[in-house]
């Protein structure tokens, strides 16, 4: 008889769920005791990497006047996946906008905040055009130095991990249920699945519908990562009684309206299916076909109509597989 | 001239026992044969019917506990968590499937 435990807790504003099956080594915890012992990482990594939290490690460095700061490894770690998720989109995906963010009117948690009518934003929404990269690329001025364990940024950049951070967390706990038969990290929609016992039976995963909330897909996932950026849980009205969402175009610095309203993307693992389903939504639809070829996903237009792109179910193959079970 | 048959107590026509002996013995040895055989038969034969009749029933059982952590102040203390297992071989026991979505 197999055994899954399937915890879900609060955390990262979100929910987070971990399914984990049987341990592969004897030496490993059962799935219950790993199951808390990855909510205690996932809490302390929130905790230490959120920008709402005035003594969280990324606040901390946010305040810091210095170029050159002391960082512990796991912030380095998180601001270099944030240069390269920049990288990997061409500066789409902007580590550098806190301070667009809270001129937005994001300064808060919004969480258990109850968003903006999307259908309302759409309306009062401007003329649909694809987001650019900001011509100044401050992202590229930010390094990561291990020898002497500091970040090194411009004065007064503050930076924001952002999806990053969930997609980064999922990630870091799958690395760390590598002995266990099969697992899904959901880090409030970022995922990451992985365990020989998945390849041999895949998970379905179910994409949800931005607008309606229903289902609109499941796929079959054995290994690797999938998330969705959308605009529908962080909208809010601004102070000028329009509306704004967490996505912002990079070169202006305001909310992006690209005519789609969400975007899932598959990719070899969480940090990557995040950067590019950010990516393929700031893109808008024709960019967004792009950018989802390769590992495929789906996206939802305004209209609420649902595009697939790309392959979308990827049991993998089962090379190799002998090579990693032994 | 005729020739006679003579007379006399027939004669047998070569040493051993008669006709009727071994039709007797012949028959005996049939029955007892045919008495093992059916012996044996009866011994064997209900298992391997048996194993013939038999269906290898298979179940997976997949045993699933559920644990959701509650936030503060929602049925007890922060940390407080309620947990069902769920138990099954069938597809209509297991917990939902992961979703990806906004968030």
């Amino acid at each position: 008889m197999s055994e899954t435990h399937d915890i879900t807790f609060h955390s990262m504003g979100s929910d987070v769920r971990l399914l984990i099956g049987a341990p592969l080594l004897r030496t490993a915890p059962p799935p219950a005791q790993a199951a808390w012992r990855e909510r205690a990482y996932v809490e302390d990594f929130a905790a230490r990497l959120s920008r709402f939290r005035s003594d969280s490690e990324l606040s901390t460095l946010n305040r810091d006047p210095r170029t050159r700061v002391p960082a512990s490894p796991l912030l380095r770690t998180a601001v270099r996946a944030g240069i390269w998720a920049a990288q990997r989109s061409e500066g789409l995906v902007d580590p550098t906008l806190t301070g667009a963010l809270e001129r937005a009117g994001y300064t808060t948690s919004l969480d258990h905040v109850p968003p903006a009518s999307l259908e309302q934003a759409l309306a009062a929404a401007p003329a649909r055009r694809p987001a650019r990269a900001h011509p100044r690329q401050v992202w590229r001025r930010i390094a990561v130095d291990d020898p002497s364990a500091t970040v090194r940024r411009p004065a007064g950049v503050m930076l924001d991990t952002g999806g990053i951070g969930k997609g980064l967390c999922a990630d870091a706990v799958a690395h760390r249920l590598g002995g266990y038969t099969r697992f899904v990290v959901d880090c409030g929609g970022d995922l990451a699945i992985g365990g020989v016992g998945a390849q041999l039976e895949p998970y379905e995963i179910e994409v949800e519908h931005p607008l309606t909330g229903e289902a609109i897909r499941a796929l079959r996932i054995a290994v690797g990562g999938v998330a969705t950026s959308g605009l529908n849980v962080r909208v809010w009205r601004d102070s000028g009684g329009g509306f704004a969402h967490h996505l912002l175009d990079p070169a202006s610095g305001l909310p992006a309206w690209t005519g789609l309203v969400g975007a899932t993307a598959l990719a070899p693992s969480a940090l990557e299916a995040e950067t590019l389903s950010k990516m393929a939504l700031l893109l808008g639809p024709r960019g967004a076909r792009r950018v989802l070829a390769k590992h495929g996903g789906l996206v939802v237009h305004d209209d609420g109509d649902v595009e697939e792109i790309g392959p979308l179910d990827r049991p993998r193959d089962l090379v190799g597989l002998a090579g990693r079970a032994a | 001239m005729t020739e006679q048959a003579p007379v006399g107590p027939p004669r047998r026509a070569r040493g051993g026992p008669d006709r009727v002996t071994v039709a007797l013995c012949s028959l005996t040895a049939f029955l007892l044969v045919l008495a093992l055989l059916s012996t044996q038969l009866s011994h064997t034969s209900p298992s391997r019917a048996a194993a013939r009749r038999s269906v290898l029933v298979r179940r997976i059982y997949k045993t699933t506990v559920i644990e959701r952590v509650l936030p503060a102040g929602v049925g007890g203390p922060a940390g407080t968590s309620v947990a069902q297992s769920v138990s099954g071989s069938s597809a209509g026991s297991v917990p939902p499937n992961p979703v990806t979505r906004t968030s």
